[in-house]
């Protein structure tokens, strides 16, 4: 769409250019052609010659061409800020920033778009109309790319049948001349609420991706984002129902009709997240992780004191540390409340944690972001910047690996770079009580007051003994520590295997339960509500499996309890 | 990109019957709920949920209200701490209000995980309206956070309900794309 009007602009150019030339030629031909002073009359002399036939009369000046306008200008949107002492938003201190990298479009009264450009790093576009018409300029809730590094992000309203936001101008005419249209989109805030249209907010989210995909495109200068989607409505509230009514829950990353979708909540006077720019890169974190990467997180409520699952404690610290890398303020930060006025922060560089460990997404995401910073800290003597991350992240070796996404299976990656010494990062680890190594955590010590929690992988052997695994509620349930056991399983010859685990102690009237993966993805799994027994038998090719046993129970509060059982492969 | 939402599928998995009782009650909560414990165990797409607190809410309408009636939600919050304090806020949109003696509530988050209190609410008209909670813990060790909640509220005859608000106007351009045109703040030179 860029190049086409381009393209158009240029032609128009060339035809003007091209008229005012022959005019002129045209002016100098009828200036020659002009009377001259007579000269004296003869004495005596024949009579005169018949005058000259009069010179022909000028060729009619061609028609004028279709005369083009540029119309230019930036395109910016009230950005608000958040205090640093109360994390609340800071109406006092708005300032209007460029909308980058967002579609213009310029259209005729009818609608009919005439042109279209994409704003550049400072909002700026540029756009070719026929001069004297009346035309509006509109930005629309899109950001796309489709060269080099190639993205298409946009932000939509799911209350209103996803319609993209637009940020109209005014019907006025292109003028005769060249002219420039500054739009921006206001915040609505009318001093002590929102009073008018809130339209700076889809750009604002739009605008902290922006930051996202333009640090990633740094390191990788042919990434192909897969296109994703905001949802973002002043309707959408922290009530859990439908999307469409605004029923979002809170902000999160999902998949809706198989589009990668960023939830975002916009409900004013309780917790709008427009503005709140770590907790939109975080979530878009998730949605690199998900479809850049590989994210193994079953997701769910979790904190930074909390004993998580390593796949969710990996996938939370890896969204808090990218807020604080792309935004490049280690300071996350979420307003709420009336007039959004309070909210809460911590820091990124905060090394120290409540419950720290490889379950912890404050370790994780301390380690994470003293890889990337330049200022060293405790045992920090890492200042590698963002590629070691990312390269890490996208690598065939990680997302392909048959152990699960955990900091181990990242920090062994990170490891094979070049730029990072791989004692620093062993110092890094330890420095939040990690000490287990290789992509399992072999040899880790720290089992977080949940002494089944280790060994992070078991490993199960076909024909092999019973393994004991357990699964309990010492952390919490669904995603905590100790709920979901992993075990390590090699598969030499394929065939038909009969996987059992029946309950042995603990708790009774239990709902085994237990998935298989390969290199993330769920190949088989043993689901049913038969008490204190799972079985299934399912061919396995030749290869290496993840397998996770749990209690079904243990997912939510209600029944949970704690249970041991005998694990075997056949 | 268009019609994402046909068959509206609540991905989420939030609004599980958890603790489903009888008659009328409405039991909400927001923990993702992986499996159903009858139905299949399938694994849904998991949906994140943005950093706050260590809290989980759910609750239940033990009293549905008529307009101009009152009615009684029991909030339930389950936190992940050891000690400290949590301070549970709760309030309407209008013209929702909410009373009660525990609209505002301080707990004691040493006394055990999980606390529960009612709030009454009455609004005057049909219509679906929210009640919302916001939980900001104190815990004696690691920061201060919070997070809020929101319990949708039907009021009598919903279909009487307004429509829900657009920032600007909705309208399908001649390529058939659905837009919401706001105006823009601007200057031509
Ligand atoms: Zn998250």
């Amino acid at each position: 769409m860029k190049n086409i009007g381009v393209e158009w602009k240029g032609v128009g150019r060339a035809t003007t250019v091209a008229a005012v030339l022959l005019t002129s030629m045209t002016v100098v031909a009828c200036g020659g052609g002009g009377g001259s002073a007579s000269p004296p009359p003869p004495a005596v002399l024949p009579p005169p010659p018949p005058p000259p036939p009069p010179p022909p009369p000028p060729p009619p000046p061609p028609p004028p061409p279709p005369a083009n306008v540029d119309l230019s200008g930036p395109v910016t949107f009230d950005r608000v800020p958040l205090n640093t002492v109360t994390s609340g938003l800071d109406y006092a201190s708005i300032s209007q920033d460029p909308a980058r990298g967002v579609e213009v479009e310029v259209v005729d009264g009818a609608g009919a778009v005439l042109d279209s450009d994409v704003t550049d790093a400072a909002g700026a576009y540029s756009l070719t109309v026929t001069s004297d018409t009346d035309v509006r300029v509109r930005v629309r809730s899109v950001m796309t790319q489709t060269t080099g590094a190639t993205w298409d992000i946009r932000a939509v309203d799911n209350t209103n049948g996803n319609a993209i936001y637009v940020l109209a101008g005014a019907l006025a005419t292109s003028g005769a001349a060249d002219s420039v249209r500054n739009l921006n989109a206001a915040s609505g805030w009318g001093g002590a609420s929102y009073t008018t249209t809130r339209a700076a907010a889809p750009f604002a989210i739009l605008d902290s991706a922006y930051e996202a995909i333009t640090d990633i495109e740094a390191v990788d200068a042919s990434v192909v984002f897969p296109a994703m989607q905001f949802m973002w409505s002043i309707n959408n509230k922290a009530a859990s129902g439908q999307v469409t009514d605004g029923d979002i829950g809170t902000s999160s990353f999902t998949t809706i009709g198989g589009v990668p979708t960023v939830l975002v909540l916009g409900d004013a006077n309780s917790d709008t997240d427009e503005y709140d720019s770590h907790v939109v890169v975080h979530e878009f974190g998730h949605y690199f992780e998900s479809e850049l990467s590989r994210a193994d997180s079953m997701g769910g409520p979790h904190s930074l004191s909390n004993r998580l699952d390593p796949r969710i404690a990996l996938g939370e610290g890896f969204g808090n540390a990218l807020s604080g890398i792309i935004l490049d303020d280690p300071f996350y930060r979420d307003s709420s409340g009336a007039s959004q006025a309070s909210g809460f922060s911590f820091s990124v560089e905060d090394n120290t944690n409540t419950n720290a460990g490889w379950f912890n997404e404050g370790s994780v995401q301390s380690i994470l972001y003293d890889i990337y910073d330049s200022t060293d800290d405790g045992a920090d003597v890492i200042s590698a910047g963002f590629a070691p991350i990312y390269n890490a992240l996208v690598a065939p070796d990680y997302t392909g690996d048959s152990d699960l996404t955990t900091i181990f299976l990242l920090a062994n990656q990170i490891a094979t770079d070049p730029a990072i010494a791989a004692a620093d990062l062993t110092s890094l680890l330890a420095g939040q009580s990690i000490d287990g190594t290789g992509d399992t955590g072999v040899g880790e010590t720290n089992n977080g007051s949940v002494v089944s929690s280790l060994p992070v992988y078991k490993s199960v052997t076909v024909g092999g003994p019973a393994v004991e695994v357990c699964s309990v509620d010492d952390a919490g349930t669904f995603n905590k520590l100790g709920n979901r056991a992993l075990l390590s399983l090699s598969i030499a010859t394929a065939g038909s295997r009969t996987i059992t685990m029946t309950r042995t102690s603990g708790a009774t009237v239990r709902d085994p339960d237990f998935r298989i993966f390969q290199a993330g993805a769920v190949i088989a799994s043993g689901l049913s509500a038969t008490a204190d027994t799972e079985q299934l038998v399912t061919t396995l090719a030749v290869g290496d499996y993840t397998i996770e046993a749990l209690d079904d129970r243990n997912l939510s509060t209600a029944n949970s309890g704690d249970a041991c059982y005998d694990f075997t492969v056949q | 990109m268009k019609n994402l939402f046909s068959k509206t599928p609540i991905a989420l998995g939030f609004a599980a019957a958890l603790l489903a009782s009888a008659c009328t009650q409405t039991v909400v909560s927001d923990v993702p709920e992986e499996t159903a414990e009858t139905g299949s165990k399938t694994l849904q797409t998991p949906a994140t949920v943005k950093p706050g607190a260590a809290v989980e809410f759910s609750h239940e309408i033990t009293a549905a209200a008529a307009p101009g009636g009152t009615g009684t939600v029991k909030l339930t919050v389950i936190e992940g701490y050891d000690a400290g304090t949590l301070t549970l806020t709760t309030g309407g949109t209008d013209p929702l209000s909410v009373f009660g003696v525990d609209t505002t509530k301080t707990v004691d988050m040493a006394s055990g995980g999980t606390h529960s209190w009612r709030v009454n609410y009455n609004a005057a008209t049909d219509g679906i309206y929210y009640l919302n909670v916001q939980a900001a813990a104190a815990p004696d060790a690691g920061p201060e956070m919070s997070r809020v909640y929101a319990v949708r509220i039907e009021v009598g005859d919903i279909s009487k309900a307004e429509k829900p608000q657009s920032p600007g106007d909705v309208m399908v351009t001649p390529d058939g794309e659905t837009i919401i045109v706001m105006e823009a703040e601007e200057t031509i030179e």
